[in-house]
């Protein structure tokens, strides 16, 4: 297997486009699928047919994200690139639109399009959703269902940068918005970890009353006003950027804690999650400081580069909100991660809006966490 | 043992199950948990229901009998949970690492959490699905239900009562009952749920309403300390029903017949209003008193064998029998006719008994069988197609003694080829379908052939449908219609078909499938002649003898008619014109054979034939074209049959008068030398020469009494002879050979004095030729003997009969010529013999 990765920031979207995809089909050669990310500042179409003009007809993945990591710097501006190529490596593509209706249904759906296209053998599911869709848990659940656990799923949700504004997820068959670009790869083999670095605090509360990602009560009470009681009060327009500090956690048997990221106060008192959270869920509010954030980071790296080979690429989905809540401190994040790595090995990463693995079992929807995957 | 925050964290998630109303909620939030809490990725929930498992909830596999597989390993990686030791079935959790302890335990709270989930959400879905059911059943049954309260307030009403009410269920709780099902302001006067509260015991009542009959049951509902809290009300609409039991008493009492109800010991339970008139018993309660055996039936019935019959009916046969019956009042004895039979009556068993009074029927049947002895008819009664009953009249018509009858089969009467008839006809006329009497042919028992006429009927007679036929000899009716057939279609005298025959035929097989047709038409030649000549009987003899000869020559298929007095026609379907010409050649050869065997009167017939080889060809064309061609031939023929006839006629005539043939040339002789002395010429001699030969051809036909009759003719005899000259003239004019002399015919018997006949001339008026052979028949009568003149004389004697009447009889200057010519001849004969010793 070859990797190849590029980036370009100039500012006409034909030309970083080309140069980003020219860098990595050099590195890597004629790519059997090419995973492209951009920043919202270009026209999404254009970046696209430049890359096509380059990859030709190998398959495509790719979103419009907050921010483009390649190999260990983070680019809150530009087209970033990763080509795989290789005889072993295959990969099959499909762009599920509207995954927000009949989430479970669509999710099912996707699983059998793409069982379709590429069989049942074993492989790694990529999956970019559009991270403000509702029920992204329950399209995970539905294309479970239908794939099973003989497949990796890593992934994270595309957004821009906090404006929740239309995104953009597209693959080789075209680009759409509310839908979830998703690809299958074999021939290459991932070692996943995640982590975040939030711990609980205080004492649990119950979340009464939901519907997808808008919580309306907390212990039988307004869901704002219970938070608030919790947490401190905030100034209201400032909302997202406190909550963002008070996620809160939803338990597991093991000890872990599934972080769901408050980021926006509703008038009727409700608070919009960044996804969504189960009626009558047990949840705790967590607190994280740097340098847990940090340390968990390195923890994730260093885990998942434990491969039984030297690995050929990094893929990193960090949360945008890590990056947002750690400021200029995110490039200690970066760091971190990059300890663990050998100098040559291509790494290409996202901020991401929710960050999706198996690595507890079926593939679950994460916030405010990295999720590393060193492939080989 | 450890324990920490997130175990407890977890317990507390594991208790907050929502409990969704629908299955499928349950199961995506059991997957999310399981999911979400334990890092699950295979969880299956097999449910047992009797012997009949299910697998409600399904996560991760990708097919059921991977469940199975899953369920059967060893994996440390899974978990397993028996719901209810088993009995509910059992919750199978895999996870993607090994299980720790803790997990473990967590685990079988969350499973055990789950199993009572189940088992309260199946709970809930019996006891919905069992409310479903009990609503479902009430709503079923037709009767009301009402659950009403002590104020007739309705609590729940089924569809029957919603129905009826024109609304729906729902809308009826909370209403007063009498004021939706009976449109009142307050309850029924009779509505049974009043005596309910005010008797605290189950009511039953009929209340009317809106023109219908409502059969209502009320039962209370009490408190545990007896108060009545609810009434349920039964209703059911018994209109229908109350109306047909008012048909059914109307009826009852309106019946001819007298009927009894009888338990089945024999006690009368009821009777109608017949039976109290029949009997003369004043009211039903009277009636039901008095005994069937000791009041109702006379002592001269049989009474013994009432109670056997008794027990065959109570054992389920049906009797009917005739009967003495009593009138309990005056004693009065009569005929009925009693039916039994057990029935079932408001669910008990009874015997009901029809009683009809029969003795107008008995009186009918004497008379009847008085008219069935005398019918001057012939009848009988069959059953099963055999004899039961015949009268005299009918042992009569068919010689067979009643004995011999009864049991006979009713056809061995009928020749066989009309059995199959009579039985079709007869059972017609039994259905009703045919009402004219049929006709057919029975042998009698000396075996001669009788035509019967018969109607039959069914009627009833000794318990069962039998048949009565009347029958009636219309033999000689039909022998007269034969014959009246007979002639309308046959030739009286030849016994061939008509001209009517032949036409309806000829227009038949215009239009049937026997093409070829071929048309011979025959025409017997001088039958109008020997009609004539001989006289009618000789030619009806021809025409026998013609259809016979041709008859002969034809196939049975052909048919032969006489359609005119001497016009045959002979018509052969499936014939072409080769064949045609074969069998009229065979005709003529029949007709030369018959000719051979029979000489003297020659059978000459002229044919034409043509023929249609298809129905493109009208027949009606066809037969006149044989008719033409026919005519042709005997046009051609003409003359000749003619002569050839009346040379025939006139050797038959020669041999009937006795004249021979040297009699005939000796007389020509003399006319040719008295002819040579009166200065004849040739045709004269050759005129004379033929008349002496035919001058007497109207003598044929005369009777042979006439002809050789010695005595003297008598006045009507003279007169018939009288009339021969003109009938030989008649006869001579139809053929060439003899017109020459016919005028010479009529005049022969013409005297010098105007005293001959037939037209009286006289003198010279009458032809020489006539003249001449007037005196040589005379001399050759009186010298041979020949009548009138019997007795033979001289030539003297002659010649002196001719002197004497010369001028009178015969014309004299002839005679002188001929006594002189015969004296001058018998000197000259003396001498010769003389000379010769010999006579000439």
């Amino acid at each position: 297997m070859q990797v190849g990765v590029g980036i370009s920031n100039a500012d006409d979207p034909g030309t970083a486009g080309q140069l980003a995809s020219e860098q990595a089909v050099q590195q890597s050669g004629r790519p059997v699928i090419a995973l492209v990310l951009t920043t919202d500042n270009y026209d999404q179409e254009l970046v696209l047919s430049a890359v096509k003009r380059v990859t030709g007809n190998s398959r495509l993945i790719g979103a419009c994200v907050p921010g483009i990591i390649v190999n260990l710097r983070l680019y809150e501006k530009g087209v970033g690139v990763c080509t795989l190529s290789g005889e072993d490596v295959e990969a099959v593509t499909h762009l599920q639109s509207n995954i927000s209706e009949c989430s479970y249904n669509k999710g099912r759906e996707l699983g059998e399009a793409l069982l379709e296209k590429g069989g049942r053998a074993p492989g790694t599911v990529l999956l970019i959703p559009d991270g403000s869709a509702a029920n992204i848990s329950s399209l995970l659940r539905g294309l479970y269902s239908v794939m099973g656990p003989a497949f990796e799923y890593i992934g994270g949700g595309s957004g821009n940068n906090l404006q929740f504004h239309a995104t953009y997820q597209y693959t080789d068959e075209g680009i759409s918005s509310g839908a979830v670009a998703a690809a299958v790869i074999k021939g290459i083999s991932f070692r996943v970890q995640l982590g975040h670095g939030w711990r609980p605090l205080g004492e649990p509360l119950m979340v009464t009353k939901a519907k997808g990602r808008r919580v309306y009560e907390i212990d039988g009470l307004p869901a704002l006003e219970r938070y608030s009681a919790l947490v401190g009060t905030y100034e209201k327009d400032d909302f997202p950027r406190w909550s963002m500090k008070h996620p809160f956690g939803l338990p597991g048997a093991a000890g872990d804690f599934i972080i769901r990221d408050p980021v926006q106060a509703g008038e009727d008192g409700s608070i919009l999650f960044a996804t969504e959270i189960p009626e009558n869920a047990i949840a705790v509010i967590m607190e994280g400081d740097t340098a847990n954030l940090v340390a968990a980071a390195e923890e994730v790296s260093q885990k998942a580069l434990n491969t039984p080979v030297v690995p050929k690429i990094l893929v990193i989905f960090d949360c945008v909100s890590r990056s947002l809540l750690l400021g200029k401190d995110f490039s200690r994040e970066i760091e971190a991660v990059a300890r663990n790595i050998e100098a040559d090995v291509p790494v290409v990463g996202m901020l991401s809006f929710g960050e999706i693995s198996n690595i507890s079992g079926t593939p679950l929807f994460y916030n405010k966490t990295i999720v590393v995957a060193a492939g080989w | 043992m450890s324990f920490d925050i997130s175990e407890l964290l977890t317990l507390y998630d594991v208790s907050t199950f929502s409990l969704p109303e629908k299955l499928d909620d349950l199961t995506q939030e059991i997957i999310e948990k399981a999911t979400r809490l334990f890092g699950v990725c295979r969880l299956a929930i097999v449910l047992r229901e009797g012997e009949r498992c299910e697998c409600p909830v399904r996560w991760g596999f990708r097919k059921d009998e991977d469940i199975l597989e899953r369920i059967l390993g060893n994996g440390k990686n899974s978990f397993r949970y028996q719901m209810r030791n088993g009995v509910q079935g059992l919750l199978y959790m895999e996870m993607a690492r090994k299980i720790s302890e803790r997990e473990k335990r967590l685990c079988t709270i969350f499973a055990h959490r789950i199993e009572n989930i189940i088992a309260r959400k199946y709970m809930e879905e019996k006891i919905k699905n069992s409310e479903q059911e009990k609503k479902l059943i009430l709503n079923s049954i037709v009767e009301f239900l009402v659950f009403q309260d002590s104020n007739h307030r309705i609590l729940w009403a089924n569809r029957a009562v919603a129905e009826y009410a024109g609304t729906k269920p729902e809308e009826l709780t909370g209403r007063f009952c009498y004021e939706v099902l009976h449109h009142r302001n307050e309850p029924c006067e009779k509505c049974p749920v009043i005596r309910v509260l005010k008797t605290g015991i189950p009511q039953e009542d009929t209340v009317s309403s809106g023109g219908r009959q409502f059969f209502v049951r009320g039962y209370p509902v009490k408190s545990k300390d007896g108060l009545i809290e609810r009434i349920v009300v039964v209703g059911v609409d018994v209109t229908e029903n109350i109306r047909a039991e008012e048909a059914f008493r109307t009826i009852f009492n309106s019946a001819h017949d007298a009927i009894f109800i009888h338990d089945q010991d024999g006690t009368i339970i009821d009777v109608n209003q017949t039976m109290l008139q029949m009997y003369g018993v004043n009211s039903r309660e009277e009636a039901k008193r008095l005994s069937l055996i000791h009041d109702y039936s006379s002592p001269e019935a049989p009474i013994e064998q009432l109670p056997e019959r008794w027990a065959r009916v109570i054992a389920g046969e049906r009797l009917t029998f005739e009967w003495k019956a009593r009138r309990p009042g005056d004693g009065s004895v009569f005929d009925a006719e009693v039916s039994l039979k057990k029935i079932t009556l408001t669910g008990k068993d009874v015997v009901l008994a029809t009683v009809r009074d029969i003795t107008e029927r008995k009186r009918e049947a004497d008379l009847l069988k008085s008219l069935f002895t005398r019918s001057p008819i012939g009848m009988y009664i069959a059953s099963a197609g055999k004899f039961q009953l015949v009268n005299p009249r009918f042992v009569m018509l068919t010689g067979y003694c009643q004995e011999e009858l009864i049991g006979k089969d009713t056809l061995d009467l009928v020749v066989p080829e009309d059995r199959d008839k009579v039985r079709r006809n007869a059972i017609k006329m039994l259905k009703g379908e045919a009402a004219k009497p049929y006709v057919f042919k029975i042998v009698t028992k000396k075996g001669s052939i009788k035509w019967i006429e018969e109607t039959v009927a069914s009627i009833w007679h000794g318990g069962k449908q039998v048949t009565l036929g009347n029958i009636i000899d219309v033999t000689k009716k039909k022998k007269f219609e034969q014959r009246l057939e007979y002639i309308s279609l046959h030739d009286r005298l030849t016994g061939l078909y008509n001209r009517t025959y032949f036409e309806e035929e000829l227009q038949r097989l215009s239009t049937s499938r026997e093409y070829p047709i071929t048309v011979i038409m025959g025409d017997i030649n001088g039958l109008k002649l020997i009609n004539d000549t001989l006289g009618h009987d000789k030619g009806d003899k021809l025409l026998t003898t013609c259809a016979q000869v041709i008859k002969r020559a034809l196939r049975r298929s052909d048919i032969l008619a006489r359609i005119g007095g001497d016009e045959f026609v002979v018509l052969l379907p499936r014939t072409d014109e080769i064949t045609g010409k074969r069998i009229l050649e065979r005709i003529q050869l029949s007709i030369d054979k018959n000719n051979q065997e029979h000489p003297g009167l020659p059978l000459s017939v002229s044919f034409g034939m043509a023929t249609a080889d298809t129905p493109e060809q009208p027949l009606k064309e066809v037969y006149k074209k044989a008719d033409d061609l026919m005519y042709q031939k005997k046009h051609k023929l003409g003359t000749t049959s003619h002569s050839k006839i009346i040379n025939a006629l006139l050797t038959e005539l020669l041999e009937r008068i006795h004249v021979t043939e040297e009699q005939i040339r000796h007389k020509q002789e003399l006319c040719q030398k008295l002819g040579k002395k009166a200065g004849l010429s040739v045709q004269q001699f050759a005129n004379l020469s033929l008349l002496v030969k035919v001058h007497d051809l109207g003598i044929i036909g005369m009777p042979d009494r006439i002809i050789s009759k010695k005595d003297p003719l008598t006045k009507s005899e003279l007169k018939l002879m009288r009339q021969h000259p003109e009938r030989g003239y008649h006869i001579a004019l139809s053929s060439p050979d003899l017109a020459g002399v016919a005028d010479l015919i009529l005049k022969h018997h013409e005297k010098w004095d105007g005293t001959g006949y037939p037209l009286g001339l006289k003198g010279e008026e009458i032809p020489i030729e006539c003249r001449i052979l007037s005196i040589v028949d005379a001399f050759d009568s009186i010298t041979t003997g020949r009548p009138p003149y019997c007795r033979e004389k001289a030539v003297e004697n002659a010649l002196e009969e001719i002197r004497r009447y010369a001028g009178t009889q015969f014309d004299p200057n002839l005679a002188e010529t001929f006594i002189e010519m015969i004296t001058f001849d018998k000197s000259t004969f003396s001498e010769k013999k003389a000379a010769t010793g010999h006579d000439l």
